[in-house]
């Protein structure tokens, strides 16, 4: 009866510290590299566009011109690239965290929010983004 | 947190009784591996679009799919050891029992890809958000980060029991906290919250075909439930701790998924969120309100590693069971069932890494292939109902055929939770057939069509072939009763 069925404590404790030592050098590098968006006068000009398009409260400017900035961030980084929609895809499914993922028939302003920002930060490729979610199926299925 | 010691080895079934060898695991690391691979922070944004509604969207299903899942598992974990094939192999037939960890297995093939290509979309959110649509970037991400995985699994159950339990902790339960926390200060300090939450926005709206596609397509939230069991025998004594094990899981599992969507539906409106972003966007714009955005990159390397601790799990989950079916009836090739020198199934993740790495590379570099990738979802999903299906039928005969056969936990009204339970898998099965929003306006009978193809190949066609081509001589000792070859 020899069934073995883990590496020595040595070899499990040089992983945990291997790995360990890895995600706090991203974390790291992510500290030194992470660029929150400046609240520029432009950015926060865009703020205002974006709050008036969505109907939000006037307070949401600041906040959202310290994430989406005057670029509009990763929203519009390429948002027309199939890489980018198909991870954009993947996201109108279900409430699962694991392999359950799967498609449902998404609501209606799941993608309002999308939309809104690319015709306000990135309106170059509004076009091609309309058009791509009218070839989507939603459904008003939230309140 | 974690493992617990080195200590003995034995039967399944030894109730407690300690052989030399083995590594044990904790009850609660079980729990944790259970709740990493089912729970996470990724869908939470999604799930905020409904605001309130969001817990009845995962109370129902928890109801008629979870509940079910997690007794039926731990009355069946605590009488046989080996996970689901081996319950549907006594249950129902060997064969059967093979199917259904292959439909297990099959399931995780296409899940890794996706699941890394959010890794390395949250990395990109830290790093440079112009990476996020990066080929390059992508597949190197996928792959270092899969074949680390492979290496890790290949050390056996403590580690990733060890691993994913950390990621759990630090990558999902510590945000997660944060996140409600932060979203209860913003309440208390009299903001109103975004999403309204009154009685009436309790139910979703009733879209027809549409709600009932998203109310039965969330059954599928808590597919996996079940899958830890194969590491029953790592536990002291099964019969006993499983059952606490499943509860505590289903108990983390309902807070994880629940509470951040609604903290974030707090703070965000539906309208603003952006789901390319995700859960990164959520909680930079969470910590732009509390002016600690210096805050966003730590916690994106801390969902990273909760991903790749839910990813070890399932590496290490249904290759084992289809490695102990196997040699006990010969169904794979010996090359496949190859073990390491810690008892690991090296060979089917080197195999399963291999056409990992090639999918992912088609994913990150073949546009029609990561444009249809959400197809592969649908079909995988389609392929892990058929083990439940198994499942519920196999606990029902067992109880009724070997009423007397040891069990630690008799899960109450077994019939009724297996009848719910096979129901419910069902209706998502046939639901799974509904096109869904990507398929836009599509011909329905052409989706049909490549769903049920899909389905059938990947879930029948395969495992029959390798059933069919089975030879005798492919028999090995089985590894969980201690024999080496």
């Amino acid at each position: 009866m020899t069934t073995v069925d883990s590496a020595p404590r040595t070899t499990r404790v040089v992983t945990y510290l291997i790995l360990g030592i890895v995600f706090l050098t991203l974390a790291g590098i992510g500290l030194a590299t992470f660029r929150t968006a400046k609240s520029s006068h432009e950015a926060r000009r865009k703020a205002d566009r974006l709050v008036a398009t969505l109907g939000l409260p006037a307070a949401a400017n600041e906040r959202i011109a310290q994430v989406l900035g005057d670029d509009g961030g990763l929203v519009c980084a390429a948002p027309n690239d199939e890489l980018a929609r198909s991870q954009l895809l993947a996201t109108l499914s279900n409430g699962a965290g694991g392999p359950g993922a799967r498609p449902v028939i998404a609501d209606e302003q799941a993608l309002n929010g999308m939309r809104a920002i690319i015709q306000v930060y990135c309106p170059d490729e509004a076009d091609e983004f309309e058009q791509f979610v009218a070839d989507l199926k939603l459904a008003d299925t939230a309140k | 947190m974690s493992a617990t010691g080195a200590a003995a080895a034995g039967s399944p079934a030894r109730q407690g009784k300690a052989l030399p060898g083995t590594a044990y695991i904790s009850w609660v690391a079980l729990a944790l591996m259970t709740t990493s691979s089912v729970a996470s922070l990724r869908p939470s944004p999604t799930m905020a679009v409904y605001g309130l509604a969001a817990i009845f969207l995962y109370l129902v299903p928890a109801i008629v799919f979870l509940l079910p899942t997690a007794l039926v598992s731990a009355e069946l974990a605590s009488g046989w050891t080996g996970g689901v094939y081996n319950w549907v192999a006594e249950g129902i037939s060997k064969p059967m029992g093979f199917l259904a960890v292959w439909c297990q297995f099959a399931q995780t093939i296409f899940y890794y890809p996706s699941l890394l290509a959010y890794v390395a979309s949250t990395l990109a959110y830290v790093f440079d958000p112009s990476l996020a649509a990066n080929g390059v970037w992508t597949a190197l991400v996928i792959v270092v980060c899969y074949w680390t995985g492979v290496w890790i699994s290949a050390q056996g159950a403590k580690s990733v029991a060890g691993l994913s339990s950390a990621g759990l902790i630090i990558g999902t339960l510590i945000p997660g906290t944060l996140l409600v926390v932060l979203g209860a200060i913003f309440l208390g300090q009299g903001n109103a919250s975004a999403a309204p939450m009154d009685a009436s926005h309790l139910l979703p709206a009733w879209a027809g075909i549409s709600s009932l596609v998203l109310i039965v397509n969330n059954f599928l939230s808590y597919s996996g439930m079940e899958m830890n069991a194969v590491h029953v025998s790592s536990l002291r004594n099964p019969a006993k701790e499983f059952p606490r094990t499943m509860l505590l899981a289903t108990g983390l599992v309902l807070v994880i998924l629940i509470l951040p969507a609604l903290a974030i539906s707090w703070f965000i409106p539906s309208d603003e969120l952006s789901l390319t972003a995700g859960v990164m966007q959520a909680f930079d714009t969470v910590f732009a309100q509390f002016g600690m955005q210096w805050m966003t990159p730590v916690v994106g390397v801390m969902l990273v590693a909760a991903s790749l601790g839910g990813m070890l799990t399932w590496l290490a989950g249904p290759s084992k069971g289809l490695l102990l079916i196997s040699r006990q009836e010969g169904y794979l090739p010996p090359f496949l069932q190859r073990m390491n020198k810690h008892g690991v199934q090296q060979n089917i993740l080197v195999a399963q890494g291999v056409l990992t790495t090639v999918i992912a590379l088609a994913y990150a570099f073949i546009p029609d292939v990561s444009s249809a990738y959400w197809i592969f979802s649908v079909i995988t999903t389609q392929v892990y109902l058929i083990a439940y299906l198994l499942m519920f039928v196999a606990a029902m005969r067992l109880r009724r055929r070997r009423p007397d056969h040891p069990r630690g936990y008799r899960a109450p009204l077994l019939g009724t939770l297996c009848v719910v339970g096979f129901a419910a898998s069902s209706a998502a099965l046939a639901i799974g057939f509904v096109p869904s929003s990507q398929f836009g306006g599509g011909n329905t009978a052409l989706y049909v069509l490549i769903i049920a193809v899909g389905a059938l190949g990947l879930g029948l066609l395969v495992p029959y072939l390798f059933y069919r081509l089975r030879k005798p001589g492919w028999r090995l000792p089985d590894p969980e009763r201690g024999h080496r070859p």
